[in-house]
């Protein structure tokens, strides 16, 4: 009886395509308890931050004729004074508003330390194009540890996930598996930004009696401990209400064109309050 | 030994060549794969069994600088090049409109293997609203990209190990 034999080829491919397929598998486990992740991001990084300066000196010289290069830097300084005084602005408003909703005593009271910043250039982007992180060029060997806020001038950018010793990785609160908690600057309501698939924002959680015009300036509420309070997020570009619903949505404009950032900040000082030790708080009895 | 000789150095310049400059260019919400194209066009124009090895050593490098689970997408370029080697030679033979669908079909497999990752390690997954948004536009620069990248490995291919002929 003729019995079909698989050629000699067939059996050394499969059997190789199914050892790297356990491989592969097993990386995925490994890589939940983070192992390879440090070990092969620290020799990547300097060639990241090689190709990165050239691609930007690349795109820089193609967009920008050389010969307006003074003007160009007298410009970028300008640009900054006005993101810097805009930022300035921001703050200020939100201090007044504060001022108006929380008793003068509290106010007074209140500890407002300074914020520390550390700057980091960004090095690379995700290799994925379903998810929005951005590699930095700094990591725990500057101070960077995971969970700490990073920010520019124009506002929130997102948060550190891991850091290794000369890298980390940063969530952007454009990416779908970020929330953030904020508070409309105007009317002081509640709610959470996240990210979409599109990498667009929205603002969820805004009760339908709150009046939200186009432009309302959101920024972060420091609910959950996440962010420090007050750090810009965007304004409203557009509000979806419907009287049936109990809340309202809108999509959320930022400041920050994520797909160009360069440089950031690192809020290095933020200590996020412990909430885990309350949450297990016994209910008082009777 | 051979193949991770040449994937090493090969792919750790696609991986950062993707991370640097690459994931700038978008299309809709896609954008090219250099390492999913570079371990396709690797596995049809080398007709052996070294696809699954530049896929393993190319996931690596790309779950490394990326944020997302470790070794997801190592999975999915592994599961890809293994099914090209698997069924080349026995099913088709490799040329340049089979590169063509492959890089349409590799990325099909690979976005569904790495959202079904995504999916198990909590992330939010709306698998139509993806397919749609990223992987229907991916495909369509994949598969411009995969032309002189197939040309390209099958240079590579012949220079490694030229075809035998027969003298006499």
């Amino acid at each position: 009886m003729h019995r079909f034999k698989p050629p000699s080829w067939l059996g050394d491919r499969l059997g190789l395509a199914a050892l790297l397929l356990i491989l592969s598998i097993g990386v995925i486990v490994l890589g939940q308890r983070g192992a390879f992740s440090g070990a092969l991001l620290t020799p990547l990084i300097p060639l990241q931050t090689f190709a990165t300066q050239i691609y930007n000196t690349v795109y820089n010289n193609l967009f920008a004729p050389s010969d307006l290069e003074e003007l160009r830097a007298r410009n970028d300084e300008l640009e900054r004074q006005v993101a810097q005084l805009t930022n300035e602005n921001v703050q200020l408003r939100e201090a007044e508003a504060q001022l108006r909703v929380v008793s003068a005593l509290l106010n007074y009271a209140r500890d407002n330390p300074e914020q520390s910043y550390l700057t980091a250039d960004v090095v690379g982007r995700d290799e994925s194009l379903f998810l929005r992180y951005v590699l930095l060029n700094k990591g725990t060997n500057d101070g960077v540890t995971r969970d700490m806020p990073v920010v520019t001038d124009q506002g929130l950018v997102g948060l550190v996930t891991e850091a290794t010793a000369n890298a980390s990785k940063v969530l952007l609160i454009t990416d779908a598996s970020s929330a953030v908690n904020v508070r409309l600057q105007d009317s002081r309501a509640e709610g959470v930004v996240v990210g979409q698939e599109s990498g667009e924002l929205r603002l969820l959680f805004i009760s339908v009696d709150v009046e939200m015009a186009t432009g309302t300036r959101i920024v972060t509420s420091g609910l959950g401990g996440q962010f420090p309070q007050g750090i810009v997020v965007g304004t409203v570009a557009s509000v979806r209400k419907r009287t049936f619903d109990v809340f309202q949505e809108a999509d959320v404009q930022s400041a920050i064109d994520f797909n160009r950032l360069e440089t950031v900040l690192i809020i290095t000082n933020f200590e996020p309050p412990q909430l885990q030790p309350l949450l297990g708080t016994a209910t008082p009895g009777p | 030994m051979r193949a991770l000789l040449l994937a090493v150095p090969l792919l750790t310049v696609a991986a950062v060549l993707q991370s640097a400059v690459f994931n700038h260019v978008r299309f809709l919400n896609g954008g090219f794969d250099l390492i999913l194209i570079a371990v396709v066009a690797w596995s049809l124009a080398q007709h052996g069994n070294e696809g699954p090895v530049w896929g393993f050593v190319g996931g690596l490098f790309a779950d490394t600088l990326s944020g997302g689970p470790m070794g997801a997408m190592t999975l999915g370029l592994v599961s890809v090049a293994a099914l090209i080697i698997i069924t080349e030679g026995r099913f088709y033979k490799a040329n340049w409109p089979v590169a063509m669908l492959a890089s349409v079909l590799g990325t099909l497999m690979h976005h569904l293997i790495y959202l079904t990752v995504l999916a198990f390690s909590g992330r939010p997954v709306q698998l139509a609203d993806q397919l749609t948004l990223v992987t229907l536009p991916s495909s369509i620069l994949n598969f411009l990209l995969m032309l002189p990248m197939y040309q390209s490995a099958k240079w590579l291919a012949a220079q490694i190990a030229p075809p035998q002929v027969e003298i006499g």
